[in-house]
């Protein structure tokens, strides 16, 4: 998976309702099974346990929390090696906890067909958290196929609106919450770009800005630079996650264009 | 940019319901023109998203020119006066407003002359 493809993949995570969906899940195989068992972590922003009943009548419980497995719950399912049982004393999953996790998993997958979800806040609870294990990397562990491209139509604004600007792309920063991260770019266009949202962004974009709530949920902001630096900025919001990109050229209304017809539907 | 010029620019955009233009750093609002009254309480918010959004550029880049905000439901841009740069002129305009026409229009009155002649 290349630097763009990854980045469309968090912008496809990111755009997704952040809600499990409980009740019976039926599949064809461990892969399908154990997929949709990641799918529910992969959308849970804000901490919640998640519990699964498979069809052989064993019960596994978890805790899932800014996109991340964090932890196994007591008691565990029977049938387990010590590798795995070690998980449930775990006070948060670790990278390292990687590749017994994904076996866990797959073990009780094929024990059956189908389970039965449950899902509830984790509440005060569940605040942020550090550890925990991104469910791309139990997927990869478990040799999963990589998530399909999105067909026409099925991908989202940003991706498109990003597809749309590649030739141009210097670097791009991705904002979720606090947390901002570097998807694409490198050298001095990356470090112009990081140092930027460090140095003002992040302090322009503070809750007491009148217009973040409008640019969170769905607005576009461009930066017109000089003509003599040879590119213009882009801030992009949608569900609360911002999209930060250095853009080739000077040519605003071009980026204005693209970003109404990717992302508003608008041909104007 | 007198009162009267401000008056001829946004007569100029169809798109535009209110011009204003500003003092970014005294955050003091220096005249306005609207086709409805709008609140001294919103000109300065409005004022204050200009000083702020214009003094965020990267600092190694040079003054940022001009800031265009563009959601579902309207647009705002805030142009800094190039001959003048601590001073900006803030336009609200439709959603849709054709973004080109705008920035020449509006480049063309902060520079005192008029794009139709």
């Amino acid at each position: 998976m290349n630097d763009f493809e990854r980045l469309k993949a968090m912008l496809r995570r990111s755009a997704r309702d952040g809600m499990a969906r409980p009740g019976p899940v039926r599949y064809a195989s461990w892969s399908e099974g154990l997929a949709r068992i990641l799918e529910q972590v992969d959308v849970a922003v804000l901490g919640r346990r998640l519990s699964f009943e498979f069809d052989d009548g064993s019960r596994l419980a978890c805790e899932a929390s800014g996109r991340r497995l964090v932890r196994l719950l007591t008691p565990p399912p029977p049938g387990l090696t010590a590798e795995q049982m070690a998980l449930f004393d775990r006070d948060e999953l670790a990278f390292d906890d990687v590749r017994a996790v994904s076996v866990l998993f797959r073990g009780l997958c094929e024990r059956g067909a189908g389970f039965a979800m449950t899902a509830e806040p984790l509440g005060e609870g569940g605040g942020p958290v550090r550890g925990g294990v991104d469910p791309t990397a139990i997927s990869e562990a478990a040799g999963l196929p990589g998530e399909a491209s999105p067909g026409r139509g099925e991908g989202t604004g940003h991706e498109a609106l990003l597809e749309g600007l590649r030739p141009l792309l210097q670097a791009v920063v991705l904002i979720q919450g606090a947390d901002s991260s570097l998807v694409l770019g490198e050298g001095d266009e990356a470090a112009f770009v990081v140092d930027w949202v460090e140095s003002s962004l992040k302090e322009l974009l503070s809750p007491g800005f009148p217009l973040l709530g409008t640019l969170e949920t769905n607005g576009l902001l461009v930066f017109a630079l000089p003509e003599r630096s040879g590119r213009h900025l882009l801030v992009a919001g949608r569900r609360g996650n911002l999209l930060v990109a250095a853009i080739k050229h000077c040519d605003v209304e071009a980026t204005v264009d693209l970003w109404r017809r990717t992302c508003q539907g608008n041909p104007a | 940019m007198t009162p009267s010029a401000l008056n001829a620019f946004r007569r100029k955009l169809t798109d535009c319901e209110l011009a204003v233009y500003v003092d970014l750093e005294s955050r003091t609002v220096l005249s306005s023109d609207g086709a409805l009254h709008f609140p001294q309480e919103y000109l300065d918010a409005l004022c204050a998203c200009a000083a702020d959004l214009l003094a965020s550029g990267p600092k190694r880049e040079g003054p940022v020119e001009h800031v265009l905000f563009l959601s579902p439901t309207g647009s705002r841009m805030f142009f800094r006066n190039l001959a003048e740069p601590n001073e900006a002129l803030c336009c609200i305009c439709a959603a849709e407003v054709a973004v080109g026409t705008l920035i020449d229009t509006a480049r063309a009155a902060l520079a005192g002359e008029d794009p139709a002649e």
